[in-house]
């Protein structure tokens, strides 16, 4: 079954529900109609884009906004990636093979924030207080035990 | 060589020794493992040496995986300048 993708907060926002509706329609009518009713809701959706941002104060209205993350002009699509809220909202609307690449993407990134807790924790040896331990499931604590019984065998004392 | 260099090396080759063979289920304990151990020791890591062990990790990754290792370490590096 093909994806059904749901109207942006942007969309549902900037412009009023009756262009939706229209815009449901428009499918429905002859190619006459379609052609000059289209354009009309097109202009129209831009008329009320540039309306919704004579305001700057218009902005703070969107739900979805992460305050802890802003994009700008300088932003790596890195950073924007490696925001989970922003990641999951590009998700719904993205064609399955795009979803696909962007789910590996996350899973990298989560396995890029184990590491980056390895390296802080080796790094900042007084400072750590993260247990590594919680996060491993109990055959996976039993294999780390005896990794470290193994590991207690090198002598990485300073001579 | 020094002998902080020294004893990370010998870290690292326990490492790649422990990691023959493994699922990357099993792989995540030995990172912890190695962690602990370097922790304990005073013996830090850097991005370098994440190649290391990315390069064992990349072995049970699927070529679409693997080809994500690249941008991981890149990210990596930028927040290891970014500590700096």
């Amino acid at each position: 079954m093909a994806k059904i993708y749901p109207i942006t907060e942007f969309d549902s926002i900037t412009l009023p529900a009756m262009l939706q509706i229209f815009k449901a329609i428009i499918p429905f009518m002859d190619y006459d109609m379609q052609r000059s009713i289209s354009t009309v809701i097109r202009a129209d959706e831009l008329i009320h884009t540039i309306n919704f941002y004579k305001s700057p104060a218009n902005c703070k209205c969107f739900k979805s906004c992460s305050s802890d993350f802003c994009i700008s002009s300088s932003s790596s699509i890195q950073e924007i990636l490696n925001n989970e809220k922003i990641l999951n909202m590009i998700l719904k609307y993205c064609p399955e093979e795009a979803e696909n690449m962007l789910n590996q993407f996350k899973s990298f990134s989560s396995m890029s924030d184990l590491f980056n807790v390895f390296h802080q924790g080796s790094t900042n040896a007084n400072g750590f207080t993260f247990d590594e331990k919680t996060l491993l499931n109990p055959s996976q604590q039993n294999l780390y035990n005896q990794y470290i019984h193994q590991l207690d065998q090198i002598d990485l004392s300073k001579k | 060589m020094s002998e902080l260099d020294f004893r990370k090396q010998l870290l690292l080759n326990e490492f790649k020794s422990l990691s023959k063979g493994k699922k990357n289920d099993e792989m995540l304990p030995l990172i912890f493992a190695i962690s602990s151990k370097a922790k304990q020791a005073g013996i830090t890591f850097g991005p370098e040496d994440f190649e290391i062990i990315l390069e064992q990790l990349k072995k049970d990754m699927s070529p679409e995986e693997q080809l994500l290792i690249p941008q991981l370490l890149q990210l990596l590096q930028a927040q290891h300048t970014k500590k700096q």
